[in-house]
């Protein structure tokens, strides 16, 4: 459906005549314009938490694994739903269209937020939470002409502490860990709670340049 | 005047509506110092060009005023090194212009980068000038640029042209233009007086800069028609650039006047929801973490309710399945994509939709995305490859490589699904029509309501009609209709609908096939388009992984009747078209074409038939498709008509630009807004309006273009 540019945009702007019928379901001009005062106003694809209280009964009932997830620039915050495993990564969903994978709670994928994480290799980096080490990580983007940049980051883990964590009426034991990955022009850090056993309860992990960090917990 | 003002606004809401999206900041990290814009839309300093190019890709719309003068330049960064304008200015009357300048050196350590431009090369040839210029960052603050200038620029303390050391031909600059413009001025260039020019940029800071100039333009014409009084050829300005998107300006000019300056820049590389707000696609179903197996299909009665089933999960997620058939271990699923604009993006997430929907026996999915009814390639891919590369690291590539691409003239899979959807849809909306440039008037607008319906007799046979009723407007005050002796196969085109304030838009049936391998046809009958009903056949060859395709078009078409109804015209008998009398106007009309996509995202075009008026001749366009869907072009038509008879212009050409709409909502839609700037209405070289040629309905599902898009495969 071609249109010129004119006729959609202002076209939406006529409030006086309403477009109708299933033919103009999708009129993109009405949604053009919604579309641009909603990512400015940036309500579009800010998760919830719906209300609801968090306790451990509630986290029980429920039949899919939780977890916690808030885009801290975006001071939003969201629970996901684990909606699929493949071998060492899982994926989780938001009901709003928001996904993120991790891989032995590592993010390794982002879908729906706009500058996205396509994918990573995080092996070494998994290695590295062993104690700390020096590693290369290699992050792919999708940018704004479709196409994919693969970035790669010096990185290396430190340990920084020891904590009790506790999520929901429940307290962990973790390591406190740190990594530190720079390339020419960008640095992140990511932080980790992890526990004997290697499982990361919480975390603070990079996600992309306009996305910015990611926050999850465990539930 | 008023008009004018009336222009400006409109050309501003042009401007700002195109600006509208890529506003965030890319942040490349470069500390490169980005060209002030002139008042003529280019690179430069106040009047005076610079040697500097624009970021490639780059498209901007500038708006200056200054005493009587008023410029609206539209310009675009069509290679690193080419920049490109399209100028709409009121000297002392309204005229268009079209500027080029082409970076022959980059600035090195000591050398200063240079540049050859062309002022108004192809218009009537009042700002005409050539020029050389070389620029120099003499501190991290201060450019400096320094050039010589022909024509209008060589009209300040001019001396003998140098090159008429070459041949004393140089020295004299020749006056005769044609009077109609619009051609080529290559008797001018570089003879004449020449001048010497400069000027200076100071950045205070990101986004503060002043500027001073020597002029080398004496500004006789303005002086000689307008108020214009030129005391000096000094200029002075200050720019302000908050952010990449704009940047306004305030200049004091040739000792007398007050000038104002606005430009809003596009960069079409960029999106400013970057990757999209896309919902996030449905994961890789792996089997062996599969609990609930999707049952084989065993019995017929199974396999239609399962493709029954598979059609409305995806119709949910915006896909339509025409079709889909188990074979061995392969599930074979024809299906068009209605929500992205990228089949790539389609492929992607119908594969992953199927992880989950097929049988645990499958092994490999055949994908056919169609358009209009027809199958447009088949995509082979790998469910293991599937599971193995979700959010692997380098996935894209990976699975570009492991993908198989076909061409899918086959026939549909054996079991066919029974859509819900209504054959028979309609619509009504509101519609806003301008009209530019149209001789006397800048701009007309009618805004009113257009009824729509369509009726799908199968996938790829539809009927569809759109009416449409003015509510109120100024399109009914039609001015002048210019002076020819050809049929007025368009250049009374503002007639259509004026008295009778709409009309039947189209009325046709079309009719999309795949006569065999690697072709394409189609078929429109009807009322076409606003003036003329007919029959228009095409067929076109292009092989799924070919970058070149060969096409045929042949119409016959009676011209309409103004009052937009179902009756049709003659030509008018005299010049001026006010006496119609004689046999109804028909033609029989029809081209070969030939296209070829570059590596590079140009993609060029040549057509060579008879066009609507009985010329012949050929259409000569040029597009730069961008992989995220933006695409700006150029075109131009000669045929035999004679430049004198062409009128205005001398022959068809223009400025196309597309803008997808995914851009700027983020949401995925395959719609897109398209406009051409400066065609004028003319008769000569001017072909049938047909939605839905073949070229642009099959390119998106080849794999030229699916490996431009495959970022979006993942996403």
């Amino acid at each position: 459906m071609k249109k010129t540019l004119i006729t959609g945009l202002l076209g939406a702007t006529l409030a006086l005549v309403a477009a109708c019928g299933p033919l103009q379901e999708g009129n993109r001009a009405v949604s053009l314009l919604s579309g641009v005062f909603g990512s400015l106003s940036g309500a579009d694809d800010s998760p919830s938490e719906g209300g609801v209280a968090m306790t451990r009964a509630v986290i029980e009932a429920q039949e899919a694994d939780l977890l916690r997830v808030s885009i801290i620039s975006r001071d939003a915050t969201a629970i996901l739903l684990k909606v699929a495993t493949n071998g060492s990564k899982v994926t989780w969903a938001s009901q709003d269209g928001l996904s993120l994978a991790f891989d032995r709670g590592l993010l390794v994928a982002s879908r729906g937020f706009g500058d996205d994480l396509m994918g990573t290799d995080i092996s070494s980096a998994v290695a590295s939470l062993r104690g700390g080490g020096n590693h290369l990580r290699t992050l792919d983007f999708l940018n704004g002409l479709d196409e994919i940049e693969r970035r790669t980051f010096q990185c290396s883990t430190v340990v920084t502490g020891s904590e009790s964590l506790t999520i929901v009426e429940r307290t962990y034991q973790t390591t406190v860990l740190e990594e530190t990955c720079t390339d020419s022009n960008f640095g992140f850090k990511n932080t980790y709670w992890r526990d004997r056993d290697g499982t990361i309860w919480q975390s603070r992990q990079w996600i992309s340049v306009q996305t910015g960090y990611l926050g999850y917990q465990r539930l | 005047m008023v008009s004018f003002y009336s222009f400006i606004g409109f050309a501003g809401a042009v401007a700002a509506s195109i600006a509208a999206a890529p506003v965030v900041a890319q942040g490349t990290g470069e500390d490169s110092w980005r060209a002030t814009y002139t008042l003529f839309g280019t690179p430069g300093i106040i009047d005076m060009p610079s040697a500097v190019a624009l970021p490639d890709g780059e498209i901007s719309a500038n708006l200056s005023a200054f005493g009587d003068t008023r410029r609206a330049t539209f310009s675009f960064q069509v290679l690193p090194r080419l920049t490109a304008n399209f100028r709409y200015s009121l000297i002392d009357a309204y005229d268009r212009s079209f500027d080029a300048q082409y970076l022959l050196a980059d600035e090195g350590r000591i050398r200063p980068a240079v540049a050859i431009g062309f002022r108004d090369f192809l218009g009537t040839g009042r700002y005409s000038s050539e020029y050389f210029v070389a620029t120099k960052t003499v501190s991290p603050n201060v450019r400096v640029s320094g050039g010589i200038g022909w024509g209008r620029l060589g009209t300040v303390n001019g001396f003998t042209n140098p090159l008429g050391i070459i041949d004393q031909g140089f020295e004299t600059r020749p006056t005769d233009r044609p009077g109609t413009g619009g051609t080529v001025l290559a008797k001018q260039f570089f003879r004449g007086d020449a001048a010497f020019f400069g000027g200076v940029e100071w950045r205070l800071n990101d986004e503060w800069t002043v500027l001073a100039e020597y002029s080398s333009d004496s500004y006789q014409r303005e002086t000689d028609r307008t108020d214009f009084v030129r005391e000096s050829p000094l200029n002075f300005g200050v720019t302000w650039q908050p952010n990449e998107s704009y940047q306004l300006g305030a200049y004091y000019l040739y000792g007398s006047e007050v000038g104002l300056s606005a430009t809003i820049i596009v960069d079409p590389t960029s999106r400013p929801t970057v990757s999209g707000l896309d919902q996030a696609p449905i994961p890789v179903a792996v089997r062996s973490e599969m609990t609930a197996a999707a049952a084989s299909w065993g019995t017929p009665q199974v396999q239609a309710g399962a493709v029954q089933a598979l059609g409305a999960i995806m119709s949910a997620e915006g896909f339509r399945l025409i079709g889909a058939e188990i074979t061995g271990s392969t599930l074979r699923v024809r299906y068009e994509n209605g929500r992205y604009r990228a089949e790539a993006q389609g492929v992607g997430r119908l594969s992953r939709l199927l992880t989950n929907a097929a049988p645990l026996d499958i092994d490999t999915f055949v994908l056919e995305p169609s358009q209009n009814g027809i199958a447009l390639s088949s995509v082979t891919i790998r469910r293991g490859d599937m599971e193995q590369l979700e959010n692997a690291p380098n996935a894209t590539a990976l699975s570009y490589d492991r993908v198989l691409f076909d061409d899918a003239s086959g026939p549909a899979p054996a079991i066919l699904y029974d859509d819900p959807t209504p054959a028979f849809l309609w619509g009504i909306s509101p519609y806003l029509e301008v009209t530019l440039f149209d001789g006397e008037s800048p701009a007309r607008g009618d805004v009113g309501l257009e009824a729509s319906f369509q009726y799908e007799l199968r996938p790829n046979l539809v009927l569809a009609g759109s009416y449409r009723q003015r509510l109120l407007g100024n399109r009914d005050e039609v001015g002048r209709i210019s002076e020819s002796t050809l049929p007025d196969v368009r250049r009374t085109g503002l007639r259509y609908g004026a008295e009778s304030g709409g009309g039947i838009e189209n009325l046709f049936v079309s009719w999309y096939a795949r006569p065999g391998r690697d072709l394409y046809s189609r078929v429109s009958a009807g009322y076409l388009e606003r003036g003329f009903a007919g029959v228009s056949s095409e067929v076109l060859w292009k092989p799924v992984d070919n970058q070149l395709a060969l096409g045929a078009e042949l119409n016959y078409s009676i011209m309409r009747d103004f009052d937009m109804g179902f009756g049709f015209r003659p030509a008018c008998s005299d010049i001026n078209c006010t006496d119609y009398s004689g046999e109804d106007y028909d033609i029989v009309t029809g081209h070969v074409s030939a296209y070829y996509d570059f590596d590079n995202g140009f993609v060029a075009q040549v057509d060579v038939g008879r066009y609507l008026a009985g010329d012949w001749g050929a259409t000569f366009s040029l597009d730069r498709e961008f992989n995220n869907g933006w695409k700006v072009g150029g075109y131009f038509t000669l045929t035999n008509v004679e430049f004198e008879d062409f009128g205005e212009g001398s022959f068809d050409k223009g400025i196309r630009i597309e803008v997808p709409f995914d851009a700027l909502v983020g949401t995925p839609t395959r719609d897109t807004a398209g406009t051409t700037l400066s065609s004028l209405e003319r008769d000569g070289g001017a072909r049938l309006r047909i939605d839905g040629r073949l070229y642009d309905v099959v390119e998106g599902g080849h794999q030229g273009q699916m490996q431009d898009n495959w970022g979006r495969f993942w996403r």
